[in-house]
This record gives structure tokens, sequence and C-alpha cells, in this order.
């Protein structure tokens, strides 16, 4: 069974200040955010002055080179993170006014979470791990192992459910990360270098499956990428360099596409490694 | 059966109980209502065996321990009731003094009438009695004559000779007499040989008709101090006669004892004890006098006087006393022999001290599994679990492995109690000389472990691993989502102004444009929770709460010293100030490490001045402080050294005159740990064979330092209490020869009790480094991958476990080998130093101790570099 459009519709948390859900209107809102990490003489800006909006349904691919601040961005903007300053609003909500529990629950309401690698629980079944954030979100348990099974239909994952993820191929990981991410029908689901981890057939399938979704859902997606290939089948392209956003433009179609893949390549984009400077041990 | 406990006890075990089921409750619903949790428990509890035993087999000898020490109690109460009821037969309630005939004869009248009395009787008991061969001659021996009536059977009970046979006081003839066990045996007198008594200027000469099996008794006095009277029993109309022969008037008895309605023992007392309640109040008020409390100081008194009136409630409230019982009171001689003052004090304060090392244990358990589970925790917090959520599935897991520690832990910790008791048994009773009263009770220890307090231990256990297991997660969970799912250290918060914080607690922080930051009302409490925290933890960092408090606990204790003004009573001043005193050093040093930087001192040497400071002043302050305690502990012959105070010393006291100087110690060392492991770097760095690993093997010690300062001071406590029971008893050698085989099984006892504490050590450090080895294997494989031979990545494994062996095994046995001989040359012998035991118990430790390292350190460098590098 499909989400309807109704299903996933942000819906506005009474009694939050800063609410103010409109349809329509923005889902992720930034303005002027900075993010530091340390303090005093050994502080490194992570993130400086980044403003932006997404609206629903959009297919947004952050790049740049490494640390740039891409994942710092997007743990910020997910609410993994606390930002130094600025603020940030999701579906109307300003972040920065919740409690730690209040954003957990906000976070398991609205968004999705995909990372390069994977992160599933290896002590849980597929399934069982797709169905973790229905029960953090307080769904019913019958409902839940629905509506996670739901999710893996989705992905085309059904026969590997009940597996646990060390019996499953990194591409296999990466759709059942892609079905947890949409178990819960966010408004948005945001993916750190989906395709890091994967070979290349892999990698195509996931980013087939996730603009699928988005096609027939409407689902709103973020990927950080370091990838040229990745980037260029989003809808829209912000790049970033020394934590601030250097250039956002709409993504040509598909003809323009590859020229704009082997541009980008030829300018090296495509390096890897941390984006975030590592704290001292 | 067992002893009514006192009502406190009761409550106490109660309360433990309900806590328990109450957590074990609260786990089985989280479990119902988010069986996602439970199975994340269970599958991470299969998913690595091994490491799953280790922390089983960590948190089961924390349990023998716990289970061991209540057992022993145990066994020393059970076993002095069970002597004590095989004294006093049936005879519940008991009543002395100077009486008239009426009265004797009202009282009799009165409690014939009495619904809760099966029987009672009149006798005569005198205690100054002697007794003697009649055919021989020499000192004789002191005792306590009982003139009995013919029905005295049938409110003692059955009298049995020490052949079992029933012997009845209506059978006696005239110049028959019956001796208690121990009369007998200081006679060394049988059935059928003449005996001289004598009593009040009269001397009567009868035959011996038969020896006990016991040694009665029916008062307070003889029965709560647990001695052994040797009695003469005659029967009343032979005294009546010699004494109307001697002073031509009649014998007026001078004892009334009382038996209640029930089948004997324990049973007598009526449930709830309300029968023997019903039967004193009949006495106080035939009597006019309270009945005698053995918990009021001097309640209870041996011999008996009679020139007052005593009520001795006999049961429950003195056979079931056990307030004033020690150890080994009976068994050792207590001034003479330092082994005996060593069991005495020592064995509580090493019980406390082992039970403290195996919280440590627990501690770096749950530690080392809430830091495995940091990154699961990250992952399950991005999905939208909660914190408690993510603590409770640690929680659930580490209750799991509570419960099976317990399982394992509780019968281990039995068993280990009836060993203590084989031992304690083994110890011939101390004869206090033929010419006095009494003699120490020769009571046969027997192993119990009480269905109570095998449920307390089994509640503190469990208790004990959830609430650590829970403070651990918690301390975990509060790391960020990012830093957690990248396994990177939280960096260390910034250091805020105190006022900013105190203006936190009042009001929300302004945001740049000047207006406060909207907050929901949740995140508001947040805001103040964790601002009163990091506000306590400033004060506590920079010194002032250590201060405060450290003010406060001597305040208490002046105030305990003059009671009078303050009202307030205290039971251990002494510690207090101990304490007291500790925690205002370690405020002033913290606070002088904020001024340093006026002296232009670096804030890192600033810091480190103060800590060692801190250390050193502790050090100073434990060896000032408990020198008086140590030469009373250790000091063979106290007369010759000078010494008139020994004690009383409270066990707080104790613990913190032992633990002191070792605590300065073990801060000085963890806090300079750095500049030995400079020196080790710098000289493995010219040895070829070590060059790699020379800076590596050691950083990972000197960045985990919570970690490393625990595993040390674990092995330093250990070492530290064996290595002073091993030079002090090389110093007083002459001292154990001479008491023979008395003062050996005592020191026997304490150095197996310590052996325990060894193996428990040694398995401890084991399970901690090993564990450490096992959570490196992405560690491993960089080295491997950069170059490293297998031989190397052991060998840099092994030099880190050295590393930390070596600094909890050197300053506890330097400190202890100090602490003696100070103690030894005050009493003027040579300065000991064990060479033999210490380089055997050291080199013991050592060898196990890498031995556990070794084995999984060797398992770790096979695994393939790449294998390892993806494990992370």
């Amino acid at each position: 069974m499909k989400a309807t459009a109704r299903d996933r519709t942000p819906v506005a948390r009474p009694g939050l200040p800063g609410d103010r859900t409109v349809p329509g209107t923005a889902i992720v809102e930034a303005a002027g955010v900075g993010k530091d990490y340390g303090s005093g003489p050994s502080a490194v800006r992570a993130l400086e002055g980044i403003s932006l909006c997404i609206s629903p349904g959009e297919v947004v691919a952050v790049m740049g080179p490494s640390g740039c601040g891409k994942t710092t961005l997007l743990n910020c903007l997910a609410g993994l993170d606390t930002v130094t300053a600025g603020t940030i609003r999701i579906a109307g909500q300003d972040l920065g006014c919740l409690s730690d529990a209040e954003l957990t629950r906000f976070r398991a309401r609205f968004m999705g979470f995909v990372f390069q690698e994977y992160n599933l629980l290896p002590v849980l079944t597929a399934l069982e791990n797709v169905e973790l954030p229905l029960l953090a979100a307080r769904v019913r348990a019958g409902r839940a192992r629905r509506l996670a099974l739901e999710a893996i239909e989705s992905v085309g994952m059904t026969r590997w459910a009940r597996r646990r993820p060390a019996e499953l191929s990194g591409g296999q990981r990466q759709r059942f990360a892609v079905a947890r991410a949409l178990a819960t029908r966010p408004a948005i689901v945001w993916a750190d270098e989906p395709t890091g981890a994967l070979d290349s057939a892999a990698g195509e399938e996931v980013i087939d499956l996730m603009l699928r979704l988005n096609t027939e859902q409407g689902l709103t997606f973020v990927w950080v990428t370091h990838a040229a290939d990745v980037a260029a089948r989003a809808r829209r392209l912000i790049t970033m360099r020394d934590g601030r956003i250097h250039g956002d433009r709409p993504v040509p179609a598909a003809d323009a596409r590859d020229k704009m893949v082997a541009a980008d390549e030829r300018a090296g984009h495509a390096e890897g490694g941390p984006d975030v400077p590592a704290p001292a041990r | 059966m067992f002893p009514p406990l006192p009502v406190s006890g009761q409550a106490a075990a109660l309360a433990l109980v309900a806590a328990t089921a109450a957590v074990l409750l609260v786990i089985a619903m989280v479990v119902v209502r988010f069986p996602l949790l439970g199975r994340m428990a269970l599958r991470n509890a299969v998913r690595r065996p091994a490491r799953t035993a280790s922390v089983v087999a960590g948190l089961a000898l924390a349990a023998v321990f716990v289970t061991a020490v209540a057992g022993l109690q145990d066994s020393f109460r059970a076993s002095a009731v069970d002597y004590r009821l095989s004294q006093v037969g049936d005879i519940d309630e008991a009543v002395t003094g100077t009486f008239t005939a009426a009265q004797v004869g009202h009282a009799l009248g009165r409690l014939a009438r009495t619904p809760g009395v099966q029987a009672a009787t009149a006798l005569e008991m005198l205690t100054g009695a002697s007794l003697a061969p009649a055919t021989a001659t020499g000192t004789p021996v002191s005792g306590y004559l009982y003139a009995v009536p013919p029905g005295f059977g049938r409110v003692y009970g059955p009298l049995t000779s020490e052949d079992g046979r029933a012997v009845a006081v209506a059978a006696l003839s005239p110049g028959q007499v019956l001796l208690s066990r121990s009369a007998a045996a200081r006679l060394r007198a049988r059935p059928g040989q003449p005996v001289r008594i004598g009593f009040d200027q009269i001397t009567v000469t009868a035959t011996v008709a038969a020896v006990l099996g016991n040694d009665p008794v029916f008062t307070t006095g003889e029965l709560d101090q647990d001695t052994a009277v040797a009695g003469i029993f005659v029967p009343l109309a032979t005294i009546e006669q010699a004494f109307a022969r001697a002073y031509h008037h009649a014998l007026i008895p001078d004892a009334i004892v009382v038996k209640n309605v029930g089948r004997g023992g324990m049973n007598d007392i009526g449930p709830g004890g309300r029968r023997s309640q019903a039967v004193l109040a009949v006495l106080q008020s035939e009597f006019g006098v309270a009945p005698v409390n053995p918990a009021a100081a001097h309640g209870t008194h041996a011999p008996t006087y009679f020139d007052t009136t005593l009520i001795h409630p006999l049961k429950p409230a003195v056979v079931s006393y056990t307030g004033g019982l020690s150890l080994i009171s009976s068994k050792a001689e207590y001034v003479a022999s330092p082994a005996a003052r060593e069991a005495n004090w020592l064995q509580p304060a090493f019980t406390a001290l082992l039970a403290a090392a195996g919280a440590l244990l627990l501690i770096v358990q749950c530690l080392l599994l809430a830091g495995e589970r940091r990154a699961e925790f990250g992952i399950a917090r991005a999905q939208g679990l909660q914190r408690r959520h993510v603590i409770g599935a640690l929680v659930i897991e580490g209750c799991g492995y509570a419960l099976a520690a317990t399982a394992i832990g509780l019968p281990l910790g039995a068993a280990g109690t009836a060993g203590e008791v084989a031992v304690l048994n083994r110890l011939p009773v101390t004869s206090l000389g033929a010419g006095a009263p009494f003699q120490f009770a020769p009571v046969t220890f027997h192993a119990v472990l009480s269905v109570r307090d095998a449920i307390t231990a089994a509640c503190l256990s469990v208790l004990g691993a959830v609430a650590v297991t829970a403070g651990a997660a918690a301390a975990t969970s509060r790391a960020t989502i990012v830093t957690a799912l990248r396994d990177l250290d939280d960096p260390p918060p910034a250091p805020a102004r105190l006022g900013r914080l105190v203006a936190a607690l009042r009001a929300a922080p302004r945001g740049a444009d000047g207006q406060p930051i909207a907050e929901t009302p949740a995140r508001a409490r947040e805001r103040r929770r964790n601002s009163a925290g990091r506000l306590l933890a400033e004060l506590a960092s920079r010194g002032p709460l250590w201060l405060t408090a450290g003010a406060a606990l001597l305040a208490v204790a002046a105030a305990q010293q003059a009671p009078a003004a303050t009202g307030i009573i205290l039971t251990d001043p002494a510690g207090l100030r101990i304490l007291g005193t500790c925690l205002v050093i370690a405020g002033g040093g913290l606070l002088a490490a904020r001024a340093a930087p006026l002296l232009r001192l670096p804030a890192a040497a600033s810091r480190r001045l103060a800590i060692t400071g801190i250390g050193a002043a502790w050090l100073g302050y434990g060896l000032h402080a408990g020198s008086p305690f140590l030469r009373a502990v250790f000091v063979a012959d106290l007369n010759a050294a000078g010494i008139t105070h020994t004690g009383p010393y409270s066990l707080l006291a104790i613990l913190l005159d032992l633990v002191m100087p070792l605590a300065g110690l073990l801060v000085i060392t963890i806090r300079n740990a750095d500049l030995p492991a400079a020196l080790i770097s710098a000289a493995a760095r010219r040895t070829p064979g070590l060059a790699p690993v020379s800076r590596a093997s050691l950083a990972h010690a000197l960045t985990y330092r919570v970690r490393t300062g625990a595993t040390i001071t674990l092995l330093a406590t250990i070492t530290f209490l064996v290595m002073l029971l091993i030079t002090d008893n090389a110093a007083t050698g002459h001292d154990t020869q001479g008491a023979g085989p008395y003062t050996t099984i005592l020191t026997a006892f304490l150095t197996s009790y310590l052996a325990l504490g060894v193996i428990f050590g040694i398995l401890a450090i084991g399970v901690v480094t090993s564990r450490a080895v096992v959570e490196r294997r992405h560690e491993t494989g960089l080295l491997r991958a950069m170059g490293l031979t297998r031989a190397l990545v052991r060998r840099s494994f092994l030099l880190e476990a050295s590393f930390t062996i070596a600094l909890g095994l050197v300053p506890a046995t330097a400190l202890a080998w100090w602490l003696i001989a100070r103690v030894t040359r005050l009493a003027g012998h040579p300065t000991p130093f064990p060479a033999l035991p210490a380089a055997l118990l050291l080199a013991g430790g050592y060898a196990i101790t890498m031995a556990a390292t070794a084995v999984p350190a060797l398992a770790a460098s096979r695994v393939p570099a790449a294998e390892a590098l993806r494990s992370e």
C-alpha cells in the first residue's frame, strides 16, 4: 500500500513556539547558520553565514570538496548537531526552541536519515531496523510492523527482511537504510553520502530508488555527496567551499547534465575524506 | 529456627527487596512496552560470548564478596544464637535478686495463674562457688552453684549427659551433684568421683552423678557474653540443709525461672514475641523493675549480682542480641598478639576495601560496556529513540548480566563462607585461667546464609549493577549523535563563568538581537537542569564544593565532641574529622590551582602542581592521622613500645587510616604517570625491538586516564593490603612462632582472606586489560597497516599492560613496606623486608596479569589488517 499525500503532510505540533507551518511553503529554512568546533584559540569554524530554503518535493544535492562543511551542514539542518549561530526551521518549527526530548520526537516525526555507512544496528534484523523509528514515534507494534513491511516493499527488499545486516551486501543494506528513512513517512529525508560505500551499480540503484520515491510520493530529499554523477541526478545543486555556500542552482535536464558531470569531474571535486575536523581523542 | 531480626534490619531488607522488585518491574515493563529494546539487549549479550562471559565473571566476583561478607556475619549470629539456646534450655524469663519468702511465694502463685506461663520454679544461684576434687590438692575451679528443686526439669526441659542420656535432678540423692561440661573439663572430673564444693564458708563433699553435655545459664550477662560457666547442680534440699546447719535459718531462693507455654526453644515467645512480652509485663508489675535491656550501655553484666532485682528477658531479647558479638572475642589474645589485633580490626576493613574493589571493577566493566555501545546509541538516537530508551536498552542488558552473575556468585559466596567458618573453627579457645569464674565459650561456628541476607546480597548485587550501568549509560548517552556515530570523543565543554551559569538558571539566553531566545517549557526546564549541573561541576572542579562539604563535616565532628551544647549525637567523630580534612585539602588544592595564574604559571603546570599537592597532603595527613592506629595494630609488644591507647576505632576511621596514605600516593602517581611514561618511551626508542611502538603503546593508557586510574587503584589497593600483612608478619615473626598454632591460624585466616582478594584482583585486572585489547581491533588493524609486525603489536599491548601493572604494584608495595618499617622502628625491631614473599607476589601477579593481556593480544595481532580496520 502506498502512502497517501495526506499521510506525508507534516503535522504542526501545537504548543511549540515559532510554529508557523504553512503547507506549500519552505520545508527547510536556515538563516545565518554558523558552527564552531572547540572554543578559544583552538576553535575551528566549520560553517559560516549559511542561509537557504528548501521547498517540499525538492531533491537537493549539497556538494563540495572534503572538509568544506557539507556533512556538518546536514547534521545541523537535521538537528543532529547544535549550531553556534543562526536559526533553522523545519516545517516552520525553530529547532533551537526545543528540548532534547522534543527535538528527538520532532526528528522521528518529520525526518528520515540515510548514512554512508548504513548505520543499521547489527543485532537487529533488517525488518526490526526499519521498525525502530516507528516504535520510537510511538506507533503501535502491529501498525509499525505493517508500515515497516510496506517501506521494505517499496524498496523491493521484502525477500531479505528477516536477515541481519551482516548477512546483506552493501547495496542491500543501503536499500534497507532508505526503507528505514521512509518508514515514518517523513517530510524530508537527509542522506549523507548515500552511495559512498557502494559500487557504481548499487549506487545507481539507490539513487534511482530515491528519485522514484520523490516522484511517486513527493518526498523531499537532501543528499550530501562529493560525487558529481550523484549530484547531477538531483533537481537542485548547492555547492559549498570553506564552510560557506558557494553556489546554488537548478540542475539542468538529462542532456545538459552529462556535460555538467564531465565539467565537475574535470574540476576535481570528487575527493574522499572526512568533512568534519575530528576533535582530539 | 532462625531468631527474629531487629525491626530496623527487617525494614531495611524489605526496603531493599521492594526497591529491587520495583526496578525489575520497571525494566520488565520497558521490555513489554518496547520489546525491541529487550531483543537488542538479548542479542548483544549472545553476540560476543567471550565478552559476555568476562562481564558476568567480573560481576559474579563482586557478588561473591557481598555474599561472603553477609554469610560470615550470619554464621556468627546463628552460631551464637544456637549456642545460647543450648545453654538456656526452655527457660524464657528469669528474675534474680534478694527476696523474701513471701515475695517468692507470691510471685510463683501469680505466675501459676498467668495464662502464658507453663511452669515456673525458684532456685538458689551462687556465683562465687569453688569446686575441687575431694582427694587432691590444688587451685579450685571457680564456678556457679545451682541449687535446684526436683521439678526443675519441667522448666528447663530435659537435662542430658555428655553421652546423650536423660538426667533428672529429682533422681539425685542428697550426696550427688551434676557438673556442667566446662566444670568437668576444667576439673577433669568423671562420674563417680567425689568433689568438694565450697560456698559461703560452707564446704560440702559430693559425688559426681553425671556430666552434662552443655553449660546451662539462666541470666542475661552470662548468656549475652557467650561465656562457658562452670556449673554445679545440687538438689535444693541438700543446700538448704547445709545452710540450716551453718546459719540456723532457712535458705530463701534468689532466682525464679519461667517457661512459657509452647514447644520449647524460640517457639515459647509466641507470635511476634507477644507471649514473652505478656509474661515480662507480669514480672515487671510484680517486682517493680523494668527488664534488662542488652542494647543499653552496661545493660548486662556477668557475674550476676543479687543486691538489686533484675528481670532477665532471655528470649528473644538476649538470645538474639548480637550487638556486642565480636568475630573472635573468645578466640584471640587480643592485647598479646598482633595477629589477633589484625584479625579483629583489619578483617572488617579488608572486607570493606575488597568490596570497594569489587564496586570499582563493576564501574570499570559498566563503563567499558557503555563505551562499546556508544555508536549503537548514536544510531538509535538518530532514528528517534530518546535518551531514556537507549539507557533502558543498556540497563536491560546490564540487568541480565547482573541476574546471571548473582545466580553464580551467591552459591560461590556461600561456599566461601563455609571455608572461612571452617578455618575459624580450627582456632583453639583461649583459657582465662583456672581461677576465673567463667571461660570463653567453645562456640562451634557453622556456616549459615539466612534467606534474608541471601536475598539482600542478591538485591545489592543486582541493584548495584543496574545503578552503575544506568549511570554509565546516562553518561555515554550524553554524547552528541554525531560524535557517537563517528566514535569520536566529545570535545571538552568550554569553561563557563559562574555568573553566566547562575544567570542561565534564571532566564533564557539572549540572541544577537538582544531578545530572549524563544523556548518551550521543556527546553526551559532542560536549560535550568543543565545549568545547575554545570554549576555544581564547576564548583567541584574549582574547589569550593569540597571546601564547604569538608568544613561541614569538621563542624559536625566538632559538635559531636560537645554533645551537651548541640545535642548532635554521631557515632564516629574521628572518621568524620579525617574525611572532612581530606575534603578541605582537596578543595584548597583546587582553589590554589585557580590562583596559580597569578604566579604566571602555565595552566597545565599549575593544575599538575595542585593535584600533586593534594596527593602529597593526603599522604602526609593520612600517615599522621593513621599512625596511632597502625602502631596499635602492628606493634608486637604494646607495653614495650609504650603504647597505651589501643582503641576502640570505628570502621570508618580504620578505613580512612588505611586508605588515605594510599589514596594520596595514587593521586600523585596517576597525575604524574606521563613522567615515567616519557622515560619508558625514551628507553624503548633506543631498543630495536620496541622502537616503533615506543610512543603508541603508552599513549592509550595516558589518554584514557579514568580507566587507567581505576585499574591502577584496583591493583594497588589489593597489593597494599597483602604487602602490609606479609611485611608485618615478617617483622613479628618471632611473635608468631612464640604464640604457636593460635596466632599461626589467625594469620593464615587473614592471609587466605587476602589471597581471595589477590585472586579477585588479578582476575579483575585480567578482565580489564583483555577488554582493552579486544575493543581496540581497529587500532590494531591501523598499526598492522602501517607496517608493524604481529610481534610488535603484541609487544605494544604488553608494554602498555606492564606500565599499568607497575604503576599499581610498585607504589603500593613501597608504601606498605615503609609503613611497617616505621612501626617496627618504633618497637625497636629491625626493619624487615620480606623479599621472597614480596617477590613471589609481585612476580605472580605480574605474570598472571600479563598472561591475561597476552592471550587476547596474540589473537588481536593475528586478525588480518583489512578485517581489523573494517571492525570500526
